[in-house]
């Protein structure tokens, strides 16, 4: 059996082959640290709506106390929509993803009606949520335009031209949901394992073009999926290293943000923030973040002040 | 000592001539003043090209070179050419004065110097450096015996030597040139009173009769003045080969006779039976009656065309609205040069209904054959003053048939135009609903405005049933569980596939396999011949190979009882064990016992026993196979 290998598997087809094993390795990292990343920030994220609904008990629209699914709420949240109740409306959306219903359509009727409460931050960060979800929807691009358009602060982007040059490459990314390009790279995952297996039965010169196709394609997807992230501005970014992808975009959605040099109140103000701000956040302590700005301006704000994204 | 006083000096002598040519370069780089003179040997018969070159300057930089008296030459002016070159970035001009320089018929054999000369380049005056002509003794050809002993025939003529003015007219230059003519250059010269138009690339033509290579120059001239016009004569300075000296004769060549004197080395110094010559050949001049046209019938104060002519003229509308413009073409085309004309309308009434707009005109020259045939496209764009049916103004244009010697009056087509109101003025009709009343409403049309664009809000809120589907995730565990499987599975899959075609492809399997097959078909062979001794050895051979070939083992050489040991073992059978025993026992005896005399022993179910046993030992083995898997 091992003599058989051998003679197979020359030394070429293994230099080969380690490409995809090396490219599922990089892969099966990246999906676990993103795993550990997301189950924080959800534990996070269902602690604060936890605290909402007990600090919001008194005024929650639910008060018939009964469990209702998702759809229902949904439902209910368009129809407070329509009839001007926009809070209840915000109220209605949030039970409605926290039952399950998490998609584009529910993050961006949210978002609208965020957008109608004045909770300018919040309806950015819903919206970018919902263009993750559905990234070829004109109505969530038009709408988040509309927030982003009445924010206070201007922050504009490092002008570094191979960066920005280098991001055009990652344009499919920004077609494409997480789960359709997930999909895509199984499929050529498996189409390339598959032409391994019979190619050399086979023995047909077109199986060595799938092949190699299937390998490219593979490894660009691979790329697409765990080598980026997305940027403080929505658009995706190259991503390899742990430190990079631990930068997350985050939203302010406080009226007014003090920045302070470090993480506590006794260190100078920095700069200050309005909402709807768009940043990235780097390290979390306690109940301060790390708030990362282009042209290398950092500061520290409370983690209650933002929304990560 | 002296050594070491020489070095210094050569070193200074050297600096000194190192200083001197780069001085003189430096100075020629600026301007290249050179004169040359072509051919640089001939007879007192011959008329040589003078050439003065300046490079490095502009036109207008220099002046015309002058030559002093001469009791020995006689030199005219000829051309001047102007040569522009763009050489890495910079403009780098070449100008050329050429001359004809004739020598007196008396003068004697010699080496002749040229007569003093000088230009003026830029503010200097310079004299001309003063090159020598060689003057051959003893030869006195004239111009057909030149051309005759070089076989080179060259002549110049016109199609009409009595044209109208403005008749275009063919003027050709005829090379006839035998093998021997290498190349030449055909001087330009000045044809005043003439107007020219090239044939562009159809300029040259070539066509070869009877091994000579007649090569004709076109061009067309058209006649501005009317009397007698003279062509004058053209000079062509050819490079002609020609036998060598050698070759008749006088004195020993250097290679003699060897291959080295071959005609592949011809071109070369010292080898070839051939030399080159340059010889300056000239043509007759010619002289033209030309004619001046008659009066004309109408009164005409601009351009005539002559030769044949047609007119054609078109719209691209005749139906427009007040403000907008129709486009006329009308075209021109024929023979005569159409490049000075200009086309008016003719005086009427109607013109005044019309502003006129008119474009480039457009004129194309296509060589037809050996004449030039012009087209001129005039566009203009009327634009009419009123609404209605309008009369298009009409353009005439008056020629001259050289050869019916009439004038003839060309006119576009007397043509109408509807001309509808404007926008703003258009009528409305608004028919009732029984159609019986119309009622005609004067309404002005408001102009279309930009979408403006007041506010801006939310687009509106997703509804519908696809709203609530939860988006489809692929959870992190799965992925991650799908690029591990896969590969493992996949090469487990390949070395199983790798293992399989091992086997196919081994030769004792596939031996195996067929065992069976293969014995019964060979039995079935021996069916209708009667069991011999021979048949019976064919039984046992075949026998022992399906054994060998089916348990991989050799069974040629057992006997009956060890083929009996060897199947009990391999089936479990003990019965089948004893029957192919036996089976094996008889052929034994048969191939014994057996005497030729004898008839031999009649076993008619043995063949037919022996295949339902080999067909049984494949069963058992199979059966055995299938229950250890």
């Amino acid at each position: 059996m091992k003599v058989t290998f051998v003679r197979t598997f020359s030394s070429f087809h293994l230099a080969i082959l380690l490409v995809p094993f090396c490219t599922g390795l990089f892969a099966c990292h990246s999906v676990w640290a993103q795993t550990l990343e997301r189950t924080q920030s959800e534990t996070s994220a269902t602690k604060d709506l936890v605290d909402e609904r007990v600090s919001h008990k008194s005024s929650t629209p639910d008060q018939t106390g009964e469990m209702e699914d998702g759809s229902t709420y949904a439902v209910k949240g368009n129809m407070s929509f329509q009839r001007g109740d926009y809070q209840d409306a915000v109220e209605y959306y949030e039970k409605a993803i926290a039952r399950g219903i998490k998609n584009g359509h529910s993050y961006y009727n949210l978002a609208n009606a965020q957008y109608r409460t004045n909770r300018l931050g919040a309806s950015i960060a819903n919206y970018r949520r919902a263009h993750a979800l559905l990234p070829r929807d004109p109505d969530i691009l038009a709408n988040l335009d509309l927030a982003r358009r009445r924010t206070l602060d201007k922050i504009q982007s490092d002008d570094y031209s191979l960066e920005k040059n280098v991001s055009k490459l990652l344009l499919p990314r920004s077609l494409f949901t997480r789960y359709q390009l997930s999909v895509f790279f199984i499929l050529a995952y498996i189409t390339f394992w598959t032409c391994f297996i019979i190619a050399p039965a086979w023995g047909k010169p077109f199986l060595r073009t799938i092949h190699l196709g299937s390998l490219i394609i593979t490894v660009l997807l691979a790329v697409f999926l765990f080598g980026t992230k997305p940027g403080r501005d929505g658009n995706p970014e190259f991503a390899f290293t742990k430190g990079s992808r631990q930068i997350r975009p985050a939203v302010v959605t406080s009226t007014e943000v003090n920045v302070y040099s470090a993480d506590s109140e006794n260190y100078q103000v920095v700069f200050v923030l309005h909402d709807g701000a768009e940043i990235e956040v780097g390290e979390l302590r306690g109940d301060w973040v790390e708030i990362l700005l282009p042209k290398n301006r950092k500061g520290w704000v409370k983690r209650d002040t933002i929304e990560i994204i | 000592m002296q050594e070491r006083s020489l070095f210094p000096r050569i070193l200074c002598k050297l600096s000194l001539l190192a200083v001197v040519l780069l001085l003189s370069g430096t100075a020629l780089a600026e301007t290249d003043l050179t004169v040359t003179i072509l051919p640089r040997k001939g007879t007192v018969r011959d008329v040589y090209l003078l050439k003065v070159t300046v490079a490095g300057r502009k036109r207008a930089e220099l002046g015309e070179p002058s030559f002093s008296e001469s009791n020995r030459f006689t030199i005219e002016p000829s051309d001047t050419a102007i040569n522009r070159q763009q050489i890495g970035g910079t403009e780098r001009f070449q100008i050329s004065f050429n001359f004809r320089l004739r020598p007196r018929s008396d003068l004697k054999p010699g080496k002749y110097r040229l007569p003093p000369g000088e230009m003026r380049i830029g503010d200097e005056i310079v004299s001309l450096p003063r090159e020598a002509v060689t003057i051959l003794p003893g030869v006195h050809e004239d111009k057909q015996s030149v051309q005759q002993l070089s076989g080179v025939g060259f002549t110049q003529y016109v199609d009409n030597t009595e044209p109208f003015v403005g008749q275009q007219i063919t003027y050709r230059i005829e090379i006839a040139s035998p093998p021997n003519f290498l190349g030449g250059t055909l001087e330009d010269s000045e044809l005043s009173g003439f107007w020219r138009e090239s044939f562009g690339d159809k300029e040259k033509q070539t066509r070869t009769t009877g091994g000579v290579t007649i090569r004709s120059f076109l061009e067309v001239l058209i006649p501005t003045t009317s009397g007698v016009q003279r062509i004058p004569e053209r000079y062509l300075t050819a490079r002609i080969r020609v036998p060598s000296r050698r070759s008749k004769g006088k004195g020993k060549r250097l290679f003699g006779g060897s291959f080295l004197s071959d005609d592949m080395f011809n071109g070369w110094p010292l080898l070839g039976r051939s030399r080159t010559l340059t010889k300056r050949f000239i043509s007759d001049p010619l002289t033209l009656n030309v004619r001046p046209l008659p009066l004309p019938p109408v009164a005409n104060t601009g351009y005539i065309p002559v030769g044949s002519l047609r007119m054609k003229s078109s719209l691209n509308t005749r139906n427009i609205k007040q403000g907008e413009s129709v486009t006329m073409k009308v075209t021109l085309s024929g023979s005569a040069n159409l490049r000075p004309l200009v086309l008016r309308p003719a005086p009427s009434e109607n013109e005044t209904d019309f502003k006129h707009y008119d474009d480039k005109p457009r004129i194309d020259a296509v060589v037809e054959g050996d004449k030039i045939k012009y087209s001129k496209t005039f566009t203009m764009a009327l634009v009419p003053k009123r609404a209605g049916n309008l009369q298009l103004p009409v353009f005439t244009v008056l020629s001259f048939d050289p050869f019916l010697e009439k004038y003839r009056l060309l006119k576009t087509k007397e043509e109408k135009i509807s001309v509808s109101p404007s926008e703003e003025e258009q009528q409305l009709v608004v028919t009732t609903a029984d159609g019986a009343a119309r009622l005609p409403i004067t309404e002005k049309k408001t102009r279309k405005k930009e979408v403006r664009i007041v506010g801006e809000d939310l687009l509106p809120q997703h509804v519908g049933a696809h709203t609530f589907i939860p988006a489809r995730t692929l959870t992190n565990h799965m992925l991650a569980m799908i690029i591990i499987i896969v590969p493992a599975l996949s090469v487990l899959l390949r070395l199983i596939l790798i293992r399989r075609q091992e086997l196919l492809s081994d030769p004792g399997i596939i031996l195996q396999r067929n065992a069976l097959q293969k014995a019964l078909s060979q039995i079935a062979a021996l069916e209708s011949s009667p069991v011999t001794s021979e048949t019976a050895e064919t039984l046992k051979r075949i026998i022992t190979t399906f054994l060998s070939e089916r348990l991989r083992t050799r069974a040629d050489t057992l006997t009956s009882g060890e083929i009996r040991e060897l199947l009990d073992k391999h089936t479990g059978d003990p019965e089948l064990s004893a029957r192919i025993g036996k089976a094996m026992d008889w052929l034994q005896h048969l191939l014994y016992a057996s005497t030729p005399d004898k008839k031999p022993v009649e076993h008619p179910p043995l063949v037919t026993d022996l295949k339902s046993i080999l067909e049984m030992i494949e069963q058992r083995l199979s059966d055995r196979r299938r229950r250890k898997l």
